[in-house]
């Protein structure tokens, strides 16, 4: 069935990678890490990648995020073609589109947990006293209201990372980018971090790009990739399904 | 307040401790030498001006000086001061004579004054220890102290003087007996050298030693205050005929002038070394931080923040490490030399070298001048020196890629 529709901004998808292609030069050696990637995030949907140490799955968010250049293809958020921006225009776009998260927090020691969490809203040029106020909101979602003025190096690993959670959180992104984010963590405590990511990015309807080795967190998601040999397959939640080998889907 | 300001801060201050160990070594690296620095060209800056005014004092502004013996001195005199510029004009005549009391010979010099310009022209007065000006007369000299002591000479002692003219009067088979003086004071000018070998006699007394009938050597010139020294020596210069020649009391004294200006000059070269030590301290610490704070500053820039950005809150803790440095120091600095009497005393005290000090320094108390400039100059140069110390640790931020950064170990 074919229907004809008129495109809206709104029906746009709010991240999309189309025939991504990155090739690291080393030595003389050129290694292809990445060989035609499309990807096509609606808003509101949250998906997971998984794949091989190396695999490039870091590399990919990097690129989506703009930290790394690439040399063809299209990425675009929220319809905007990243190739091309300035410096300036891409660091601004990015800090409004992207949260992040990654496995080993990043939290400045210098500064406590809610000046931490107002970093990120700092370095946008957007604190204000309703910053302020978010910024403690959160922090009471992530269950440390109670220990904002502390310093993060007196929190456990898995307070740091929610901490780093509220942190990517606080400038109302579109999409999380969330590298390994329990990796660090015991088994029990990854779960309630895992679970806080989801339902938290859920409330506050940010889409979450998940990048995890751990095949129920990533079942947790609407969709499941796998990146192998430089390319994107659907595991779970697309009309491809079917036609990933066994071998390649996770906890196989 | 822009976010790199922010960092920068807080990495120097952070919330909890309040100090980091790396600002608080930085600050006090560059405190100490601005200290130093200023502390040092403070004093040296009052010793010049002591030196300066006790040179003016025993020199007066210009004199004019000839080869030969001024004879028919009172039209040259009067033509001088009728000058607008000049105030007091006092004829002297200056020598070498050997002074002998019981065995024991000294060789000072003799300076002839007519002892009622002179006191009107300097202030004589005030370097007489013992004695007194008034007792001066044609058959009585002024001794320096530091001689007078060497020769065990007090207020009434008589002493000897030779002079070239005995040796003149000699090859004419003649023989002229030396001239027995008294000692009628005692004078003290605050210079070593001029108290351990210097006579003042009358006019009149040196004269007759050097048979120089009513000759002088030369004029001792005041300038009217606010009269411009090279202008007024410019003038007379211009209406003095050869060999008369007026030169100014810096001209005098070139060499101590330019000895004390080299040593300001050297000592601040070489305190300046204690700043860049502490600028590459700063270097090195703050590039340390740089290597730590790898990844957050890959996060940093994940989150919205430009890299020159993240190059500036380097360079900015720099600044903040330079610029508290020197207030710190400048404070530092003026605590030390409000005492420095006391300091430097309770250390003649403990060395027992107060008496060589009195004898080498010649000054009570340590003389302070503080200079403009040279606030200027050290603020200046120390806070540009740090701000540079940042900017390596910086540049290294800006070679940095975020997604190397966020990767690495």
């Amino acid at each position: 069935m074919n229907t004809s529709r008129t495109v809206s901004a709104h029906d746009l998808p709010l991240l999309e990678v189309a025939d991504l292609h990155k090739t690291f030069h080393d030595s003389g050696r050129s290694i292809h890490v990445l060989n035609g990637v499309n990807l096509s995030v609606p808003d509101g949907r949250n998906i997971s990648i998984c794949g091989q140490s190396g695999s490039g799955k870091s590399t990919f968010l990097n690129l989506i995020s703009g930290l790394e250049s690439h040399e063809q293809g299209s990425i675009r958020w929220n319809g905007l073609e990243i190739m091309g921006l300035n410096e300036r225009r891409l660091a601004r776009e990015r800090g409004r589109f992207f949260g992040f998260i990654f496995q080993a927090y990043y939290l400045v020691p210098e500064i406590n947990v809610v000046e931490n969490v107002l970093l990120a809203a700092r370095l946008l040029g957007r604190l204000r006293q309703s910053s302020r106020d978010r910024a403690v909101a959160l922090l009471e979602q992530v269950g440390l209201k109670d220990r904002m003025r502390y310093p993060v190096q007196k929190l456990s690993g898995g307070e740091r990372q929610r901490v780093a959670v509220a942190r990517a959180l606080m400038n109302e992104p579109k999409v999380i980018l969330a590298d390994e984010p329990t990796g660090n963590l015991d088994e029990n405590t990854a779960s309630e971090v895992m679970d806080l990511i989801v339902g938290i990015c859920r409330k506050q309807g940010s889409s979450l790009i998940l990048v995890t080795h751990n095949p129920l967190f990533a079942r947790m998601m609407d969709q499941e990739y796998l990146l192998h040999e430089g390319v994107l397959n659907v595991v779970r939640g697309g009309d491809y399904d079917r036609m990933i080998p066994d071998e390649f889907k996770p906890g196989m | 307040m822009p976010w790199y300001l922010y960092m920068a801060l807080k990495q120097l201050f952070p919330t909890r401790r309040g100090f980091s160990f790396f600002a608080v070594m930085s600050i006090l690296g560059v405190s100490l030498g601005v200290a130093v620095l200023i502390g040092v060209q403070s004093v040296m800056n009052g010793f010049g001006r002591e030196i300066r005014e006790s040179l003016l004092k025993i020199n007066g502004d210009i004199r004019i000086e000839s080869d030969r013996v001024i004879y028919d001195w009172e039209r040259l005199a009067d033509f001088v001061e009728e000058r607008d510029d000049v105030d007091l004009v006092s004829p002297y005549a200056h020598g070498v004579v050997m002074l002998q009391r019981g065995n024991l010979p000294l060789f000072p010099s003799v300076m002839g004054i007519d002892l009622t310009r002179e006191r009107q022209l300097l202030p004589v007065d005030e370097f007489i220890r013992q004695g007194s000006l008034d007792d001066l007369d044609d058959d009585s000299v002024l001794l320096g102290s530091v001689m007078a002591q060497r020769i065990g000479a007090t207020v009434g002692t008589s002493v000897e003087l030779y002079t070239p003219l005995m040796l003149d009067r000699l090859k004419r088979d003649e023989v002229l007996l030396p001239r027995e003086v008294t000692v009628a004071g005692i004078f003290e000018s605050g210079r070593h050298d001029v108290d351990s070998s210097t006579l003042i006699t009358s006019l009149r007394l040196m004269q007759d030693l050097y048979g120089m009938e009513d000759g002088i050597h030369g004029l001792a010139l005041r300038l009217e205050p606010g009269a411009s020294l090279g202008e007024a020596t410019l003038a007379i210069n211009e209406a003095l005929s050869s060999p008369l020649r007026a030169v100014t009391w810096l001209e005098t004294n070139r060499e101590y002038a330019y000895v004390l200006e080299f040593e300001k000059t050297m000592m601040t070269i070489i305190l300046f070394f204690i700043i860049l030590v502490a600028s590459f301290s700063i270097t090195s610490a703050l590039m340390t931080s740089v290597v730590r704070k790898t990844r957050e500053i890959g996060l940093i820039v994940a989150m919205g923040a430009r890299p020159f950005h993240v190059a500036m809150s380097y360079c900015v803790q720099g600044l903040i490490i330079g610029v508290s440095g020197t207030v710190i120091g400048i404070a530092l600095q003026a605590l030390i030399l409000h005492y420095r009497n006391e300091i430097v005393w309770t250390f003649a005290r403990l060395t027992d070298g107060r008496d060589a000090m009195l004898r080498f320094y010649q000054f009570n108390d340590i003389p302070v001048y503080y200079s403009m400039s040279d606030f200027v100059l050290v603020s200046g140069m120390t806070i540009i020196i740090c701000l540079l110390a940042g900017i390596l640790p910086a540049m290294r931020t800006l070679r940095m890629k975020p997604s190397d950064a966020l990767r690495s170990e």
